[in-house]
């Protein structure tokens, strides 16, 4: 093997190393979660010099890409599923433990390290172009330690492409031979087959590792509803597969109940569920239970919601697509810019908004949320009468739906 | 060579498979293990719920006062609706200004309705101010008419007459609302001339016509409405 190739497969190393260090902050970060809680996360190209956080707007990305449904896979069948990192690490490793044998061999320049470490470095390259595709059409954001994959790959690419032309060179100078067309074929094999395993096991090993949370994401409350309640829950869409029925408790204001919301419409194990809207605004105007508010102005936008009648579902969504911009407003106490914004979005319910039986349903459905003592927190999402946990409206969400739902059979177990 | 070189392989394999496997399960088993801890804890602790609404002047001692009302006038397990004077002292057991006392916390939340010398009819700002009223509930359970008549003339006919006022305002609210909580939530109680004359000190109230000059006599023609922010 001649120095450039050696050269070559140092460029492979740091692609390597590189790839095994941004894909090992990533599981990291992933597996911190396991314990259900939200914990600070790295989203930096240089990952050792800058601190974990999770309220810091240069994380966002991150944060947008750790619990969006392109994560991870076998969701439904292991909490949060298998992190698509944890492959990609085995894939880099396996490129290091090839520029380790052939710079401590001198057999780099052999078919069988050459043809298994073009394998890797294309699977790299093509799962990068795949995700940053994701990530600038469906997320529209960049999540930084996702970049650093993505170059660690285009490097492992580069080093591979320079190695197979330097090898050709180095096998036509040193003449390699095998005793037989077996050995040939099982040296590469070999390398193809440890290609295999580097990237299975360890996606074994996790699933084994990750333990089941049915009776964790099955344990939190029921929903006891008073015999009125239908009469105050709010029809958005219908389902197309619809066969259970799903009552989500939000405040119209509530960043978080967007984001679930969000979430859940991107589930397709969400299909199953007929999902209605029971309105809790956390606004003292309405709300008796807050001495202060949490989201100024979301009495009135349930008002509109109320008011909209069979057409809710389109102000529901007017007001989560406007709620940052709403919602600024609402901490201004510019509630009259507010209903005036409303108003011109949606003229016909300038009246019933102010009414006073619209007040009064309001209030009655506060009332029913007294009566049921339903938790004063949004969101909440109830699937069969029974609360998805806190802890599992993001990252668990798939796998604490299918229990929830009966159907235990994941995509794997 | 080749087995030199085959050596170098599985040593690696083994190695960093090895490594890298026992490093993810580990790290996986210890943060899950941290998510059992914390489910133990979360079946321990309750989250805070919604609930009606229960405010300072809600003492024990009128929580007594107002369960033995709803219960003796209907409100509390069935029965028939309202209490007249004899019964309201009998039941509450407090005196004249220990009643009054416990409506006056209730100043900024209700309001009085005033009525014609004999009459019982409604004028259009007590309507008002009656659907204002029933309309700011906020997170109270019952609602209170306490009807009352002015010492001039006969007691049985002021006792009649507080009835009835007490009758207009329910009246007013089941037509104007036609809500079938009404039924479960309005107190009714009136008191004729005998039992828990006004005092001046209901001047501040918020009243359908402010601008007749506050004289017991006047406000005494009158009915006393509040929700009741106490959880009984």
């Amino acid at each position: 093997m001649s120095k450039k190739t050696a050269i070559a497969y140092c460029i492979v190393a740091i692609g390597a190393i590189l790839g095994v260090i941004y894909g090992g902050v990533s599981t990291s970060d992933f597996i911190s979660h396991l314990d259900r809680k939200l914990h600070p996360i790295s989203c930096s190209l240089f990952p050792f010099f800058s601190e974990k956080s999770w309220i810091d707007p240069s994380v966002e990305g991150c944060k947008v890409a750790l619990f969006s449904n392109y994560s991870s896979f076998w969701r439904k069948s292991y909490w949060g599923g298998i992190p698509w990192s944890v492959p990609s690490m085995g894939l880099f490793s396996f490129a290091l433990l090839v520029c380790l044998f052939s710079l401590i061999t001198r057999r780099g320049h052999e078919m069988g390290p050459n043809i298994s470490l073009l394998v890797a470095a294309l699977a790299a390259t093509i799962a990068s172009i795949i995700f940053l595709k994701i990530s600038r059409s469906e997320l529209h954001v960049t999540c930084a330690t996702c970049v650093g994959t993505y170059i660690a790959s285009f490097i492992l690419l580069l080093g591979t492409i320079l190695v197979l032309v330097f090898s050709r060179h180095d096998r036509f100078v040193s003449q390699v031979r095998y005793t037989t067309a077996g050995a040939f074929v099982g040296w590469i094999l070999l390398f193809l087959l440890e290609l295999g395993i580097f990237v299975s096991l360890p996606v074994l090993v996790y699933a084994k590792s990750v333990p089941d949370y049915t009776k964790a994401v099955t344990s939190c409350e029921n929903l006891n509803p008073t015999q009125d309640f239908d009469k105050y829950l709010i029809r958005l869409r219908e389902a197309e597969d619809a066969r259970v029925q799903g009552i989500f408790v939000t405040d119209p204001l509530c960043p978080a109940c967007k984001a679930f919301h969000d979430r859940l419409r991107g589930l397709d194990v969400a299909k199953a569920i007929n999902t209605r809207v029971f309105l809790l605004p956390l606004d003292a105007e309405c709300n008796w239970m807050l001495k202060d508010s949490m989201h100024p102005g979301a009495c009135l936008l349930s008002k509109a919601v109320i008011c909209a009648k069979e057409t809710a579902n389109e102000v529901f969504d007017w007001i989560f697509e406007n709620q940052e911009e709403l919602r600024m407003l609402g901490l201004g106490k510019a509630i009259e810019q507010i209903r005036e914004k409303v108003v011109k979005r949606f003229p016909n319910l300038a009246d019933c908004i102010q009414s006073r039986d619209t007040k009064i349903f309001l209030n009655k459905m506060l009332h029913e949320a007294a009566d049921m003592a339903l938790p004063l927190i949004t969101p909440q999402f109830y699937v069969n009468g029974k609360r998805v946990c806190d802890e599992d409206t993001d990252l668990g969400l798939e796998y604490a739906l299918v229990r929830l739902l009966g159907n235990s059979d994941g995509d794997q177990k | 060579m080749k087995r030199f070189a085959l050596l170098v392989n599985l040593v690696l394999f083994v190695g960093t498979v090895g490594i890298f496997s026992f490093s993810l399960s580990n790290a996986v088993h210890k943060s899950a293990s941290a998510s059992e801890e914390e489910v133990r804890a979360k079946q321990e602790s309750k989250p805070l719920v919604a609930s009606k609404a229960e405010v300072e002047y809600c003492t024990a001692d009128l929580k007594t006062v107002l369960k033995r009302v709803l219960q003796s006038c209907g409100l509390i397990a069935g029965g028939r609706r309202g209490c007249q004077p004899e019964e309201v002292k009998n039941i509450a057991q407090i005196t004249d200004e220990d009643f009054n006392a416990l409506f006056k916390p209730l100043s900024k939340r209700g309001g009085l309705i005033l009525f014609d010398i004999g009459k019982d009819e409604l004028d259009e700002e007590a309507k008002k101010l009656i659907e204002d009223l029933w309309a700011d509930r906020r997170g109270a359970s019952y609602f209170f008419i306490v009807a009352r008549a002015s010492t001039d003339g006969p007691a049985v006919k002021n006792r009649a007459l507080s009835h009835r006022r007490a009758n207009s305002v329910l009246f007013h609210l089941q037509q104007t609302f036609k809500d079938p909580d009404i039924e479960k939530q309005v107190g009714l109680l009136w008191l004729g001339e005998e039992f828990a004359q006004l005092g001046k000190d209901f001047c501040e109230w918020k009243r359908n016509r402010p601008d007749v000059p506050c004289k017991e006599e006047y406000i005494n023609r009158s009915a006393v409405i509040s929700w009741i922010d106490c959880r009984l």
